[in-house]
């Protein structure tokens, strides 16, 4: 038969699982607001029973852990939407910078400049007597303003591309910072877990790699251990166990980016090997500014150089038919670009030809505002009052013509049929056309997110009502307990008083 | 479903960012004005308001053009009607001369008329448009017109005068394609099927002689003249007509461009200022909201 100091036991074991099971729910509530904590609670089972004549006796209760609550599909889950939300994040607000380049002030856009510069034609050829230097220096001034600000508008979005290149540097920092930390509490959680779960570790560490999927794309693998092995989309091991890898910006003489070589890859060092990763990462920060550097960012460039030779050529050819003051030669309006292999970098390289920019030591005079040599004089060029050719030029304004696409070769344009307005539209709509699914996408990705955190929150946040109600039920727990003590203690006094 | 305090926060707060980024974006349509204040606005409607303010101030350049070309057609038109004056006095001077009751000092006198006369329609063909070349010269608008060699002298035959120009009118758009000649040849207005110079001269040849056969032919062809001018004055008429059509028609689209560019760019008034309206009060509730979910939990009433 069971004794009364067996009784007496049961009663403190009792009161040890009550205690234990306050200091769990103090530590939920204290950890309500902590981000990332996962809400713990006690694993209580009934202790072993004695045997008896009479049978078998319960002898309490016993702890057997204290375990996290948490959904291990819920928590990669959130990895995953949050890995995808940063990207999101990084494209849209890369997007709206673009944007806002591009767009300009009201009324002072790119469109607004091209406008003015056939305004000027207009001017010229309205203007009574051609040879009035007045009307040829407005129409030098606007065409310096319009190649002055595709000059401004190239070098914004250079400027925006490389401030995306200098936050990879920085973004991959971090990435070793926190590839490094995960591996010192991969060690930490090994060694602490021979005796039992080590809850907050691991909270610790599932933070740590919600932090690295902000940054890449990752893939988790966890083995018997506890030990957590991270691999980035393409399956590289970024963490394998207690060891990890190392990415780093690296430029690369030998394979210079041939958007501009001073641009940093990212490359993979770890497991014995060194090599340009760049096209692996995709999700994350990181792979949201490597797709904005290589991807937004050059497009929009490369789509303004294909405008800017579509203008030069364009204007160029219908120019050199038409004749200046001074002399039976075609003249260029702008610098011949002509020579380059591709178009790519035309807008960086617009200029004004040398033969009508006095600055260059041409003249105005060769602006080839007439259609025939002086019909009175027979030369040296075309007759003051003869603007014919100026209708010609202006008609550039609407005329389409076969635009010039990134990378065309000179001579070969391979674009659609459009005027040099809808090639601003084209290249201004097309970049609010994407800032607008960027957006669009991010608000969808959000509410995803939103969700994936929400049902995290749902299995693993504390929720102050339980947590006071058990603080309630363990009161009571602890005082029925107390009870079954002082009961039994009450009766041992009897007893030894009968002695 | 279990709902814990991160949860019930960040709801708040999420709610709380999105009604105040909607309200800020309401806020802004109103203040600006605009619908459209960035491309992702609305990218189609931003290329075709792009294209439409493009066409807009097109339409208003042509405008100008036809202001601009009324300068040269009114100096044009004004030399013709100086040249056609001085032909009709001509023409009565010479009326005047074949009259048999002329002395020999009338004579001389209606010849030194008809000397001035020559002199006033060299300086009509010689027009400059106000800060502008010489009108019948064409393209050549710094070359005056006609040259005169040799001089009146009694007795002698007369000064001639030849076209020094081109022989070409200067052309202005005033639309899309469509061009207007805002000044004439001089070559045709002057020295066309009749040489008005010449018929002046042979004129001034019949008084000098009083060589009254002479003088009768010199009539006939001022005739000629007059109704050669008044052809050529008939083409300007019709240049000047053509470019005021235009005008209204460019007034008329222009009109229809900017309600085209303001129906894809400006704004609802009554719209925004409602949803305006209708966002505070959104933004409102979630902040009392907020305020009352945030705070209760099961310690309020142990």
């Amino acid at each position: 038969m069971a004794g009364l100091f067996d009784s007496l036991g049961t009663a403190a074991r009792g009161l040890g699982v009550v205690q234990s099971g306050l200091a769990t729910t103090g530590h939920n509530i204290a950890n309500a607001d902590t981000e990332g904590y996962s809400r713990q609670r006690s694993v209580l089972r009934t202790s072993l029973p004695q045997q008896t004549n009479a049978g078998w006796i319960g002898s309490g209760v016993e702890q057997v852990s204290v375990e996290r609550v948490i959904d291990r599909f819920v928590g990669e889950r959130l990895i995953r939407e949050t890995s995808r939300q940063a990207t999101l994040d990084t494209q849209a607000s890369i997007y709206r910078q673009v944007e806002s380049v591009v767009t300009g002030a009201e009324g002072e856009g790119l469109s607004d400049d091209l406008t003015r510069f056939f305004d000027a034609l207009d001017d010229l050829s309205n203007a009574s007597d051609p040879r009035q230097p007045a009307a040829r220096t407005q129409v030098l001034a606007a065409a310096e303003t319009l190649v002055d600000s595709i000059h401004r508008y190239d070098g914004q979005l250079r400027g925006l591309q490389r401030d995306a290149d200098r936050s990879i540097t920085s973004l991959v920092s971090e990435v070793n910072a926190i590839t490094q930390e995960i591996a010192d509490l991969n060690q930490k959680i090994a060694a602490a877990e021979v005796t039992a779960p080590a809850n907050d570790l691991r909270d610790q560490r599932d933070r740590l790699v919600l932090s690295l999927a902000e940054k890449v794309d990752v893939s988790l693998v966890t083995d018997n251990q506890g030990m957590l092995s991270i691999r980035i989309s393409g399956g590289l091991p970024l963490v394998d166990k207690d060891i990890a890898a190392k990415l780093e910006a690296v430029v690369d003489p030998a394979n210079p980016n041939p958007l501009d070589p001073t641009f940093s890859q990212v490359w993979y060092d770890g497991a014995g090997s060194f090599f340009d990763a760049s096209s692996l990462i995709r999700g994350g920060e990181l792979g949201g500014v490597l797709e904005a550097r290589d991807g937004l960012l050059a497009g929009a460039i490369r789509d303004l150089d294909a405008f800017a030779y579509t203008l030069a050529d364009t204007f160029n050819q219908v120019h050199r038919g038409g004749f200046g003051l001074l002399d039976a030669n075609a003249h260029d309006f702008f610098t011949d670009l002509s020579a380059q292999t591709s178009v790519d970098d035309a807008a960086r390289n617009l200029g004004l030809a040398a033969d009508i920019d006095p600055s260059q030591g041409g003249s105005i005079e060769n602006i080839a505002a007439g259609a025939q040599l002086d019909p009175v004089a027979g030369g040296p060029g075309a007759a003051v009052g003869d603007t014919a050719w100026i209708e010609r030029l202006k008609d550039l304004r609407t005329a389409k013509g076969t635009a010039y696409l990134a990378g065309d070769v000179p001579g070969t344009p391979t674009g659609a049929t459009s005027s040099l307005v809808d090639g601003i539209g084209k290249w201004i709509g097309d970049i609010g056309q994407g800032a607008r699914s960027a957006e669009r996408s991010l608000a969808q990705q959000n509410a995803v997110l939103s969700a994936a955190q929400d049902r995290r929150d749902e299995i693993s946040g504390v929720s102050i009502d339980e947590e006071v109600a058990e603080l309630v039920k363990l009161q009571a727990a602890f005082q029925a307990n107390a009870k079954v003590m002082s009961t039994i203690t009450k009766m041992l006094d009897d007893l030894f008083a009968a002695i | 479903m279990r709902v814990t305090q991160s949860m019930v926060s960040r709801m708040s707060m999420q709610q709380l960012a999105l009604q105040r980024a909607r309200l800020a974006r309401t806020q802004e349509q109103a203040s600006t004005g605009r619908r459209l204040n960035r491309p992702s606005d609305d990218p189609v409607d931003y290329r075709s308001a792009l294209r439409l303010t493009d066409a807009l101030s097109q339409t208003g350049r042509y405008l100008r053009s036809i202001d601009l070309s009324r300068t040269r057609l009114g100096a044009t038109e004004q030399a013709i009607t100086d040249s056609t004056e001085i032909v009709s006095q001509a023409k009565s001077l010479a009326i005047q001369a074949r009259n048999d009751t002329n002395g020999p000092e009338a004579l001389a006198n209606i010849r030194i008329q008809v000397e001035q006369l020559f002199g006033q329609l060299l300086t009509a063909s010689n027009t400059r448009a106000a800060g502008g070349g010489y009108v019948f010269s064409g393209v050549a608008s710094e070359t005056p017109a006609f040259a005169q060699s040799g001089s009146f002298a009694s007795g002698s035959p007369p000064p001639t005068v030849a076209f020094a120009g081109d022989d070409s009118a200067i052309s202005v758009e005033i639309d899309e394609g469509v061009m207007i000649e805002v000044t004439r040849s001089g070559a045709q207005v002057f020295q066309g099927s009749v040489d008005v110079f010449e018929v002046l001269g042979r004129l001034w040849q019949g008084i000098d002689e009083d060589d009254a056969a002479r003088m009768d032919g010199a009539i006939g062809d001022l005739d000629l003249a007059l109704g050669q001018l008044d052809v050529e004055r008939g083409e300007l008429g019709g240049a000047g007509a053509k470019a005021d059509a235009f005008e209204q028609k460019l007034r008329g689209q222009a009109q229809t461009l900017t309600e085209q560019v303001s129906v894809l760019e400006d704004a609802d008034a009554y719209e925004v200022y409602s949803d305006l309206v209708a966002r505070e009060t959104a933004l409102q509730a979630s902040l009392q909201v907020t305020a009352r979910i945030q705070q209760p939990t099961l310690l309020d009433f142990l």
